[in-house]
């Protein structure tokens, strides 16, 4: 959800590169508001998946080859989870392909940086860039039934449209606005005059 | 040099976390740590107030965005200590966080008038009684559970009956973050404006904090207490 900070997960037994790893994202990558999680092996990722989604996971080259199979499953159950590499020793192209990128021990820290950059950006599934105040003719009419207090059913039979076209509407309002509550919907419905107070009062 | 540090350690001196990371005041505070720390380090201070400092770096790792591994939390035993934080967490919410706020609402009430304006004063209100809601929860049944279980007895027929599930718990928190982010981006956002800047600013920055806080409440209850209490149901059905 979007007020939940990123999260990448640094995976290895050597602490030297979680925290150098840890070190790059904390100079380079700062005011992204990244949290960042240590795991000593993989065998543990899936349970730190039920606390939280993790966005990134950077998995040193010491444990790739014997994880070959956690690595599939992660990639196959989070699929929206961008996996990356730290080479410093060799690997085949077979274990190498199920990554979305490799970062090496020789590249430089900005260099470093910008690959976690990246593979951050492959799942910004909200990001301020999708928000907008303009929402279309639809979205405005679902909107105004909502705030009025009448239910998905009640909206969806008055504009003869599906109950899941309408969750969908009511979804990409809430992406666009940034407001997810209905009680904060209706103070930006009145704000952008898209109802009126005494409309609302009339409830 | 401080700038640098990545993570605390037990050799740590407390006083330089604390320019480091201002916000770590807080946590003192929800353990009844006092200022006048002098050169301890994390070690002696855990010593001195009894706290068991595995306990306390991962808290304290917490407020620099790092997360524990599953192995590093499973071996706490401080139960009492977390119990504790939370709770003085809660005190504070009531006793200092939610005046502030109300106290901000009201200032920004006076001045905008706005219709917007009081239809925030009511989601405020909502959210304030969703918040205390959950708090009232968490110290009536969830924290009098995890006590029950440490007691040689195990849990009550009366308590245990209302079992919370950790579904439950996470839902309760994903909503109370999310009207929280509703109320940042309306005052942000949308809220009218009318001569109520530094109101609005003192609201948003207290918001801020409040914010926070949350955050590691949650996370403290998510990955070190359920954990806990897991254990401790599991040995006493063995």
């Amino acid at each position: 959800m979007e007020s939940q900070q990123p999260i990448v997960a640094i995976a290895g037994p050597a602490h030297v590169i979680r925290y150098g790893l840890t070190g790059i994202v904390r100079e380079f990558l700062t005011g992204m508001g990244l949290r960042i999680l240590h795991l000593n092996d993989l065998q543990s990722i899936q349970s730190s998946f039920n606390h939280q989604h993790i966005s990134v996971v950077i998995i040193d080259a010491a444990i790739i080859d014997a994880n070959h199979k956690n690595i599939q499953l992660l990639k196959r159950e989070h699929p929206e989870t961008a996996l990356l590499a730290f080479q410093y020793q060799f690997l085949n192209n077979t274990i190498l392909s199920l990554f979305d990128a490799v970062i090496t021990i020789d590249q430089s820290d900005s260099e470093i940086a910008a690959a976690i950059r990246n593979a951050l950006a492959k799942n910004q599934n909200i990001s301020s860039d999708t928000r907008t105040e303009t929402l279309s003719e639809r979205e405005t009419d679902v909107l105004k039934l909502l705030v009025t207090g009448l239910s998905g059913k009640e909206i969806a039979d008055k504009l003869n449209i599906s109950v899941n076209t309408v969750i969908s509407h009511r979804k990409n309002i809430s992406q666009k606005t940034g407001i997810k509550s209905l009680a904060g919907l209706t103070i930006f419905a009145v704000a952008n005059k898209i109802i009126s107070m005494s409309s609302l009062q009339r409830q | 040099m401080f700038e640098h540090a990545l993570i605390i350690r037990s050799d740590s001196k407390v006083s330089d976390l604390i320019e480091h990371n201002p916000k770590l005041l807080l946590m003192l505070e929800h353990w009844n740590i006092p200022l006048g720390l002098h050169e301890k380090s994390v070690e002696q201070l855990c010593q001195e107030f009894e706290i068991e400092s595995k306990l306390f770096l991962a808290v304290a790792n917490l407020y620099l965005d790092i997360i524990p591994d599953t192995s590093q939390v499973s071996n706490i035993n401080d139960i009492v200590h977390v119990l504790t934080f939370l709770e003085n967490s809660h005190k504070h919410y009531i006793n200092e966080k939610f005046p502030l706020l109300s106290s901000y609402i009201t200032d920004i009430s006076d001045i905008n008038k706005h219709p917007e304006t009081e239809l925030l004063n009511r989601f405020y209100n909502d959210y304030l009684e969703e918040v205390t809601e959950h708090l009232k929860y968490e110290n009536t049944i969830v924290f009098p559970y995890v006590m029950s279980l440490l007691t040689q007895n195990g849990p009550s027929d009366k308590v245990s009956g209302e079992h919370y599930s950790m579904a439950d718990y996470s839902s309760h928190h994903d909503d109370i973050e999310e009207k929280l982010a509703d109320l940042k981006n309306l005052l942000i956002r949308y809220l009218p404006p009318d001569k109520d800047m530094q109101y609005r600013r003192r609201l948003l920055l207290t918001l801020y904090e409040l914010e926070f806080d949350l955050h590691i409440h949650s996370l403290i209850e998510e990955i070190i207490l359920i954990p806990i209490v897991e254990r401790l149901e599991h040995s006493i059905k063995v």
